[in-house]
């Protein structure tokens, strides 16, 4: 079930308590990780923004707008997306990048669900990439 | 590195893009307007009523005698091109200011660009030519770039950096196209001329010149915003913007702001592909202001060009024969040769290449 280098999964909670579109804060690593449940299947992001900080977990779940050509806003992947609660940079929630020009990534930890229970790793996948610091 | 090593490498053209040349007596335009416009409308004056420049608007040793300054073909070759050591000098006669009646107002573009052509481009090919246009009346202007698209000399369209709406505004757009299929870049010049006036700055009418003359360059860098975050280099992946009056010195830390808040604000510019100043590095060009803007100090100089762009983004523009007149054989003297080179010259051959003469002007 679990990688050999990888520590002891933490359970979040019951699936039923965490439906599509909710998330959970669970005590894992410094500043804990946000665990969501997108339409059925569970992710999970460092709950620390890597701008400044901020608890990534309590940031609204959106979706994010794009236009084929200019003044053609479209809004989509409502609930795959999570804002920043201090400044709304946007995350992609299942691959922690991101939307604007991809400065920075957030960890991200892997999250499943097993018996009507929801796990997630208690390390994160690999190293988040930090190109820049603007 | 070393500039002495090259001495038979060819040399770069150097360009001046902005000069300015006149009718000998302002109402010479109306041998140039058909007769429905040149009998009996008044033309409005080509200087300002308000924000007189107190040391007056011309450098004296360009003005010998009575006509206008800028007016005389043969010393404005001899100041702009022989004596300075220029190739190419590009045109922009400054207009008639905003006139309210439309067609009236095409109509004296329509005559400022057919004296250019005959009286000024078709003397000299190293005379190249700017087509004023109104873009506050898109179907006129549009009709004027299409005019003169297929003119080889004719290298830019020019509008006024003054303006109603910011140019990012969609209403402009059939006038941003008009160029861009021309293949044309869009330079933007404050007006002097005393038809309606726009509010002279975005804060409404200050009292002195020095105020006005500081905070054109504000308008400058506020197009620049409104162009690139109303989608207009999305749509005309092409076009190139060249800003004069002074936008380069305050224009980065605009972009630093302006990237900074386009992640969190990104939601209203969907379709942006990539962060403003990434658009600003493709479709801005600035001339140099005349002046030279900049620490004083040489050394700091380099680093400032450095740091804000110049090598990539300045092109120089000598004013002539107004007062703030840019001497090109004084101008940014003490930058390293590499810099110097591109804002002297190779810049503006990279603006103007679809329509430069092949290979380097006669030595």
């Amino acid at each position: 079930m679990t990688e050999p280098e990888q520590a002891a999964p933490v359970r979040v909670g019951c699936v039923a308590d965490l439906p599509p579109g909710s998330v959970r804060i669970v005590p894992v690593g410094r500043f804990g990780v946000a665990v969501y449940n997108v339409n059925g299947r569970f992710y999970a992001l460092n709950n620390f923004c890597p701008h400044m900080g901020a608890e990534l977990g309590r940031g609204p779940i959106t979706g994010t707008t794009v236009a084929a050509e200019p003044y053609q806003r479209t809004y989509c992947r409502d609930g795959e997306i999570v804002r920043c609660p201090w400044h709304g940079w946007e995350f992609d929630i299942k691959t922690g990048e991101t939307l604007a020009g991809r400065v920075r990534r957030v960890q991200t930890f892997r999250a499943w669900s097993e018996d009507g229970v929801v796990f997630v790793a208690s390390r994160p996948n690999g190293r988040a990439r930090i190109k820049d610091g603007t | 590195m070393n500039g002495d090593e090259s001495v038979s490498a060819p040399r770069r053209l150097v360009i001046d893009a902005a000069v300015h040349p006149a009718f000998a007596r302002p109402d010479g335009i109306r041998e140039y307007m058909s007769s429905e416009w040149s009998t009996n409308l008044v033309l409005p004056a080509p200087w300002r009523f308000a924000y007189a420049n107190p040391v007056g608007d011309f450098r004296p040793e360009f003005t010998p005698g009575e006509d206008w300054p800028g007016s005389d073909r043969d010393a404005l070759r001899r100041h702009v091109l022989d004596d300075a050591n220029v190739d190419l000098a590009v045109l922009s006669p400054l207009g008639r200011g905003f006139i309210p009646d439309p067609e009236f107002y095409a109509a004296v573009n329509t005559a400022l660009n057919s004296w250019l052509a005959r009286e000024w481009l078709d003397i000299d090919r190293r005379f190249l030519g700017s087509i004023r246009v109104n873009p506050q009346e898109p179907v006129a202007a549009v009709r004027e770039i299409e005019r003169w698209a297929g003119h080889r000399q004719m290298v830019q369209v020019v509008v006024p950096l003054q303006s109603h709406r910011p140019y990012g505004d969609r209403t402009f757009l059939p006038v941003w196209e008009a160029a861009a299929t021309a293949g044309l870049p869009v330079a933007v010049h404050a007006e002097i001329a005393a038809g309606v006036d726009f509010w002279p700055t975005i804060l409404g009418y200050p009292e002195q010149f020095i105020d006005y003359a500081l905070m054109l360059s504000t308008s400058g860098v506020l197009h620049m915003a409104s162009l690139i975050s109303e989608g207009v280099f999305d749509r005309l992946p092409e076009l190139v913007f060249v800003f004069g009056d002074g936008a380069f010195d305050i224009h980065l830390p605009f972009l630093w702001r302006m990237d900074k808040d386009y992640r969190p604000f990104k939601i209203e510019l969907a379709w942006l592909q990539s962060t403003p100043s990434d658009y600003m590095n493709r479709h801005i060009r600035f001339l140099t202001h005349s002046r030279t803007e900049g620490p004083r100090d040489a050394g700091d100089l380099a680093e400032f060009i450095d740091i804000w762009g110049g090598e990539r983004l300045l092109v120089f523009g000598s004013g002539y024969p107004h007062w703030d007149y840019a001497d090109p054989g004084a101008a940014y003297a003490t930058l390293p040769a590499v810099q110097r080179d591109a804002i002297m010259g190779g810049n503006a051959e990279q603006l103007f290449a679809r329509r430069l003469p092949a290979g380097p002007a006669d030595a």
